[in-house]
C-alpha cells in the first residue's frame, strides 16, 4: 500500500480503473501461481521441498477427477510466497523439520519414503500434537489449491474478478412479491 | 485551510464523518477532518485478483480485522469475555465502508422505544420519524437500490435505483419463504444498480467486501467526500488523533494528533465531532484525560465504553442437490425476512431478529471446514456450489458489562493505548439465536435443502452503543442531538451513539444520524466562538 496517495492521484486512478473495467480490459494475474524458483535460490532446500510435496499431497490427494496439491504447483506456490514474505520461511522450515521428526520417531524413516498410511499417521499425529503448525500446512495447501486456475476450471468456478465483465443475472421480478405485498403492515406503528 | 479559520473539526472519515462533513460544508461551515489512514488506491483492491479470498484467510493488508491487517494506520483491538467478537473495521478515507457489504436496512419505529414497548434497555430520546427525512435524503445521495412497499417497514420513497438481482440462491430462498407464507422482501443496498450521479452501476462481480473499484458501492470516498472537498472541506490523511483537548472552562478546544511523520501537532476548532466508530470513539474519549475530565471526556458518569453492542450473528447453510452458485452476484443480501423482528412474548425473548439471504465467498472460504485427506474432494463436492446461506442479525440489547476499555499493555504505532473489547452474549440473545437457528432450518428445508449446517455463532462486530444517546445525563453520554453531556461543543456521531442496536445492519442509521447531527450543530452556530 502506497502511503502517499493524494486526493488527486486517487481521483486519477479511479477514472483509469473505471475506464479499463468498462472495456473489460483490466485483469490481474493470480499471485504466486507459477513455479519460478530454481533449486539454488529457493528458500527451502530440495529435501524440505520433497517433504512439503508429500505432505501437501496427503492434505489434498488426487482422485479420478481432481489433481493433488503438488500436481497443480502447490510447492511452487509456497516457495513464491516465501520469496514475498521472507519472515514465513522459518515457519515452513520448522514445519518440514517437525514432519521429518515425527516420521523418524514413529517409523524410523524419511517422510517421503513412508507408505501412504504411515504418512497419514504422521500428519494425524501432528494435527493433534502441534495443531498450530499443522494448520499452516493445511491452510497454505488449501490456499494454493483453491486459488489455482486449473482447479477453478475443474470445479467450474469463474471468479468474476472486478476487472472483467460480471456474470449474467436475471433482473429482479417484482411479481415474486405479490403475496407479501397484499399482507397488512407488520411493524409496530408509533 | 488555516487552523484559525476552522469551524468544525471532524475526527474520522467513514460513514458518519463523511456525511456530516459534507452537510456542514454545504451549509457554509469550514470543516477539517483528521483521518488516521489515507486514500486507498482502487487498483490495489483484492477484488481485482482471482485469489482475492486469501485476504480473508491470511494476515495481510486487506483482512477485515485490524489485528490481522496490521497496517500502520490500524490500532490493535484486544478482546475478552465469554463471546469475544470478531472485530471488523477499516481505517482509511471512507472508513469501514471500504470493505462493507452495503446492506442498507433501516431501524423500525419500535427499535427506538424498546423500554416503553418491551420493558427492556432504554428508549432513544428521538424516534424513527425524527430520522426518516435523513434516511430518505441519504438514500438519494447514495443511490440506494431496492424496492419500496415492504409491509414490514414504514412506507419509504421510491428507491433511487431498482433492486439488484436475486440469483439462483435468492430464488431458492423465495421458494422457502413462500411455502411457509413468511415475510420476505428484496434488500435495500448502498450499491447502485443503474448509473447514478457519475458512478458506474454494479456489474455483479460479487467481491464487494474486497473493494469496489467501480464505485458502484457507496463508499464515502466515492460519494460524500468528493462533494465535500469540492465545497471546501479538507481531509488531513495520516493524522492520528491522540486526544481531544479542552479549555480551562471545559469546552472542546481541538485535538492533538500525530502526522504521517510521527510529529505531534495541535489543531483548534470551534466545534469538535468524534466519528471514530463504536470502538475508536470510546478509545479516544477515554484517552482524552485532563484535570477537568480525569476519567476521560464525557465520562463523568462512567458510561463511556459501556453497553457495547454487536450483532450476534449466526450463519446457517442449507446444502442442496442442485447447483446454487451462491458466490455469484453482489455480496451481501439479495433478500431478507423480518417475520420474527418485532417482540412476541410466546417466543421467550424480547425483541427479534432479521434473516438475510447471504451470498457465499468462493471455493477457498467454502473449503475451510472440509476435512483434509482421502475424503476431501467428495466432501468439497457436496457443498460447492450447493450451499444457500441465511444470516441471523439479532437485536443485541445493551449490557453494562459488555464494554470497550483501554488495554493496559497494547499500544498503536504512535504509542496510544489500544482498545479492549469485553463481550458476553446475554441470555436474551442466546434464546433469540436458538430460535433463529430453528426458523432458518425450517425455511431452508422448505426451500429444498437436504442438509443444514449450523456452525457456532460468530459475533461479527457492528460497533455500537459505547457513547450512548439518552434522555438525561445519568443514563447516557450524548443528548438527543449527539452532543456530549457536560461539554458544550463536543459531539459524538457514529454507531457508538446508538441507545439500542436493533436487529438490522447499522450503516443507514449511522448516516441518517450524522446528517441530522449536522443540522443540529449548524443550528447552534451563533454559539460558536
Amino acid at each position: 500500500m502506497n502511503n502517499k496517495w493524494s486526493r488527486r492521484s486517487f481521483t486519477k486512478a479511479v477514472i483509469s480503473a473505471q475506464a479499463l473495467i468498462a472495456t473489460g480490459a483490466l485483469t490481474l494475474p493470480v499471485a504466486c501461481a507459477e513455479t519460478k524458483k530454481t533449486e539454488g535460490d529457493a528458500p527451502l532446500d530440495s529435501q524440505q521441498q520433497k517433504t512439503l510435496k508429500y505432505a501437501m499431497d496427503e492434505i489434498i490427494p488426487a482422485n479420478e477427477k481432481m489433481p493433488s496439491a503438488s500436481e497443480i504447483g502447490g510447492v511452487g506456490y509456497v516457495l513464491n510466497i516465501l520469496e514475498e514474505l521472507l519472515e514465513l520461511t522459518p515457519l515452513f522450515i520448522s514445519l518440514t523439520d517437525k514432519i521429518e521428526a515425527h516420521s523418524l520417531q514413529h517409523f524410523s524413516s524419511d517422510f517421503s519414503t513412508l507408505n501412504k498410511d504411515n504418512r497419514i499417521a504422521v500428519l494425524t499425529n501432528m494435527e493433534q500434537s502441534e495443531p498450530e503448525l499443522f494448520k499452516v500446512l493445511k491452510d497454505f495447501t488449501y490456499e494454493s489449491y483453491y486459488t489455482n486456475k486449473e482447479v477453478y476450471e475443474l470445479i467450474k468456478y469463474e471468479p468474476h474478478t472486478t476487472g472483467t465483465f460480471g456474470p449474467e443475472m436475471t433482473p429482479f421480478d417484482e411479481k415474486l412479491l405479490d403475496r407479501v405485498k397484499t399482507g397488512p403492515p407488520t411493524y409496530t406503528k408509533i | 485551510m488555516k487552523d484559525e479559520d476552522i469551524d468544525v473539526l471532524v475526527i474520522g472519515s467513514g460513514a458518519a464523518g463523511a456525511a456530516l462533513s459534507w452537510s456542514l460544508t454545504e451549509k457554509g461551515a469550514k470543516v477539517v477532518c483528521l483521518e488516521q489512514g489515507g486514500w486507498i488506491d482502487p487498483s490495489t483492491f483484492p477484488s481485482l485478483k482471482p485469489d482475492y479470498e486469501t485476504h480473508l484467510t491470511r494476515e495481510g493488508d486487506f483482512n477485515l480485522s485490524p489485528n490481522l491487517r496490521d497496517r500502520k494506520e490500524d490500532y490493535p483491538v484486544t478482546t475478552d469475555g465469554e463471546n469475544p467478537p470478531f472485530v471488523m473495521m477499516f481505517n482509511a478515507v471512507g472508513g469501514t465502508t471500504i470493505h462493507w457489504q452495503g446492506i442498507f436496512p433501516r431501524f423500525h419505529p419500535s427499535d427506538f422505544k424498546v423500554k416503553t414497548l418491551d420493558g427492556v434497555a432504554d428508549d432513544w430520546p428521538i424516534g424513527y420519524w425524527d430520522l426518516e427525512p435523513y434516511y430518505d435524503f441519504n438514500d438519494k445521495m447514495l443511490g440506494v437500490s431496492g424496492l419500496a412497499g415492504d409491509p414490514a417497514n414504514p412506507p419509504r420513497s421510491k428507491r433511487p435505483t431498482p433492486p439488484l438481482p436475486l440469483g439462483k440462491m435468492g430464488h431458492t430462498l423465495v421458494k422457502g419463504f413462500e411455502k411457509l407464507g413468511w415475510h420476505w422482501w428484496v434488500s435495500d443496498h448502498g450499491i447502485i444498480s443503474e448509473p447514478y450521479k457519475g458512478r458506474a452501476p454494479c456489474k455483479l462481480h460479487g467481491k464487494c467486501m474486497f473493494g469496489c473499484p467501480m464505485g458502484a458501492k457507496a463508499t464515502t470516498d466515492r460519494t460524500y467526500w468528493p462533494l465535500a472537498i469540492e465545497k471546501g472541506a479538507e481531509i488531513r490523511t495520516w493524522s492520528r488523533v491522540k486526544e481531544v483537548t479542552v479549555t480551562k472552562e471545559g469546552k472542546a478546544k481541538g485535538a492533538i494528533y500525530f502526522d504521517k511523520d510521527g510529529n505531534t501537532r495541535e489543531i483548534k476548532a470551534k466545534v469538535v465531532v468524534v466519528c471514530c466508530n463504536g470502538i475508536g470513539t470510546p478509545r479516544l474519549l477515554l484517552n482524552s484525560k485532563s484535570n477537568l475530565f480525569p476519567d476521560g471526556l464525557g465520562n463523568s458518569n462512567g458510561l463511556v465504553g459501556k453497553n457495547f453492542m454487536t450483532h450476534p450473528t449466526h450463519f446457517i447453510n442449507g446444502v442442496f442437490e442442485e447447483t446454487m452458485d451462491s458466490h455469484i452476484g453482489p455480496m451481501g443480501s439479495p433478500l431478507f425476512s423480518q417475520e420474527f423482528y418485532e417482540t412476541d412474548e410466546n417466543r421467550g425473548f424480547k425483541r427479534g431478529y432479521m434473516l438475510i439471504g447471504e451470498r457465499t465467498f468462493g471455493p477457498l472460504s467454502q473449503a475451510q471446514n472440509i476435512p483434509w485427506g482421502k475424503a476431501h474432494h467428495t466432501e468439497f463436492g457436496k457443498i460447492f456450489p450447493h450451499q444457500v446461506g441465511l444470516t441471523v442479525v439479532a437485536d443485541d440489547l445493551p449490557e453494562e458489562t459488555n464494554m470497550v476499555t483501554l488495554d493496559d499493555k497494547e499500544v498503536d504505532t504512535n504509542g496510544i493505548a489500544a482498545a479492549k473489547v469485553t463481550y458476553s452474549l446475554s441470555e436474551n440473545s442466546k434464546k433469540m439465536l436458538a430460535h433463529a437457528v430453528e426458523k432458518s432450518t425450517e425455511v431452508l428445508m422448505a426451500a429444498g435443502a437436504k442438509e443444514i449446517i449450523v456452525p457456532p455463532p460468530t459475533n461479527l462486530a457492528h460497533l455500537m452503543g459505547t457513547a450512548r444517546m439518552g434522555t438525561n445525563e445519568k443514563n447516557s453520554v450524548v443528548d438527543k442531538n449527539n452532543k456530549v453531556h457536560g461539554v458544550p461543543n463536543l459531539y459524538v456521531v457514529d454507531g457508538s451513539s446508538f441507545t439500542t442496536g436493533a436487529g438490522v445492519n447499522p450503516t443507514s442509521t449511522i448516516m441518517a444520524l450524522a446528517l441530522r447531527a449536522a443540522d443540529k450543530i449548524w443550528e447552534k452556530r451563533t454559539a460558536w466562538k
